[in-house]
C-alpha cells in the first residue's frame, strides 16, 4: 500500500518540505496543548514551595525559634520565588475545563492590575530580605506581615478562595 | 461517649474537614483598639489579652491567622484519615502535635485585634466567649498530643470529637464562604 505518493507534475523535494511543515505542525499543536498542564505543575510547585518558606518565617518569628541565618536562608528562598512568579502566568495557563488551578482567569482579564500586585510582592521580598540582613528579630516581623499583607493582596482578588 | 469509632468515620471525617477555619477574602478593618503594640509587646502580653495591630500590620496579620488555620484543616484530615485507618499510624504522633501547635497558634492569632477576612467582628465584641473555646481547643488538642506521643491510641479516640470542637465555633463565629 502506497501512503504518499507524489502529485503528478509535483516536486519531489518540495512535497517532503510540506509533509515535514505538517509534522512540525503537529508536534507544536500537541506541545502547545500539553504545555499549559505543564506550566501550571510548575507554577504550583513554585508557590508550594514559597508557602513552605514563608510558613517556616511565620512559625520561626512567632515560636521565638527563629535565628538571623534561617531567615536569611528562607528570605532567598521567597527572593527567588518573587523573581520566578513573573514566568508561572503565561497566557493559556488559566482555567479551563479539565485543569486543576486556583488562578482566576481575571489574572489574564486585568493583566495590568496582576502585574502591579506581582511588583508589591516583589518589592515585599525584597524589603523582607533586607530585614534578615539586620539581624533585627522585631524589624523581620514587621517585614514579614508587609509581606504577608502583599500575598493577601493577589489571593484576595486574583485566586479561587481556598476553604 | 463520642468517639470517631463508636460515631463512624463517615460521620466524623465531614467534622474533621470541617475545620475549615476562619480566613480569606475580604474588606479588612483597621485595629479600633487604639495604638498598636511592638512585635516585643505583643510576644510578652499576657495569654487571653487583646492586642491592637497597628493598621500597617492588619492585612499581614489577617493573612497569617488564614495560613494558620489553612494548616490547622489539612493537620485535622490527616488525623481523621490516620484514626480512620486510611494513612499509616506511625504519622499519628507527629500529626496530632501539629493539630496542638496549630490550636495553639490559632489561639494567639486572635489575641491580635485584626478584624478581617471570615472571622465575624463578633469574635472580638464577645471575646470572652471566643477565647474561652479556643483555650478549651487548644488545651484538648495539647492533651490528645500527649496521649498520640505516649502511643494510647484508643485515648486519643476517645476524646478527639471533644478536642476538636471546630463546627461549633465557624456556626457562631465566621461568616460562610463566599460563592464564586
Amino acid at each position: 500500500m502506497t501512503v504518499f505518493s507524489v502529485p503528478p507534475g509535483g516536486s519531489t523535494r518540495r512535497y517532503v518540505r510540506v509533509i515535514g511543515l505538517c509534522l512540525a505542525g503537529a508536534l507544536a499543536a500537541t506541545a502547545s496543548a500539553a504545555a499549559p498542564v505543564d506550566l501550571i505543575k510548575t507554577r504550583i510547585a513554585g508557590y508550594r514551595d514559597l508557602g513552605e518558606a514563608f510558613k517556616a518565617v511565620n512559625d520561626g518569628l512567632r515560636r521565638g525559634s527563629a535565628t538571623p541565618q534561617q531567615m536569611q536562608r528562607l528570605a532567598a528562598r521567597i527572593s527567588a520565588a518573587a523573581q520566578a512568579q513573573y514566568r508561572w502566568f503565561p497566557a493559556g495557563s488559566g482555567p479551563r475545563a479539565g485543569v486543576k488551578t486556583a488562578a482566576q482567569s481575571e489574572i489574564w482579564s486585568r493583566a495590568p492590575e496582576f502585574r502591579a500586585a506581582q511588583g508589591t510582592f516583589s518589592r515585599q521580598a525584597r524589603t523582607f530580605a533586607q530585614a534578615t540582613g539586620g539581624g533585627d528579630l522585631a524589624a523581620m516581623r514587621v517585614a514579614a506581615r508587609q509581606l504577608g499583607a502583599s500575598c493577601k493582596g493577589c489571593h484576595d482578588s486574583f485566586r479561587v478562595e481556598s476553604d | 461517649m463520642k468517639s470517631v469509632a463508636r460515631i463512624g468515620f463517615r460521620a466524623a471525617l465531614p467534622a474533621l474537614a470541617a475545620m475549615a477555619l476562619l480566613a480569606p477574602q475580604s474588606t479588612a478593618v483597621a485595629s479600633q483598639s487604639g495604638a498598636a503594640a511592638s512585635p516585643a509587646a505583643q510576644a510578652q502580653a499576657p495569654a487571653g489579652e487583646l492586642q491592637p495591630v497597628a493598621a500597617a500590620e492588619v492585612e499581614g496579620v489577617i493573612f497569617e491567622r488564614q495560613q494558620i488555620m489553612l494548616q490547622l484543616e489539612k493537620d485535622a484530615e490527616q488525623l481523621g484519615l490516620i484514626v480512620a485507618g486510611l494513612a499509616p499510624r506511625d504519622k499519628l504522633a507527629a500529626t496530632a502535635r501539629a493539630v496542638a501547635d496549630g490550636a495553639r497558634d490559632s489561639r494567639a492569632s486572635f489575641e491580635l485585634h485584626a478584624e478581617g477576612g471570615r472571622s465575624k467582628p463578633e469574635i472580638w465584641s464577645n471575646w470572652q466567649d471566643y477565647n474561652q473555646r479556643m483555650q478549651v481547643f487548644a488545651d484538648r488538642s495539647e492533651q490528645m498530643a500527649k496521649l498520640a506521643e505516649t502511643g494510647n491510641f484508643n485515648g486519643l479516640i476517645e476524646i478527639m470529637s471533644d478536642a476538636m470542637p471546630c463546627k461549633a465555633c465557624h456556626d457562631l463565629y465566621r461568616t460562610p464562604k463566599k460563592r464564586t
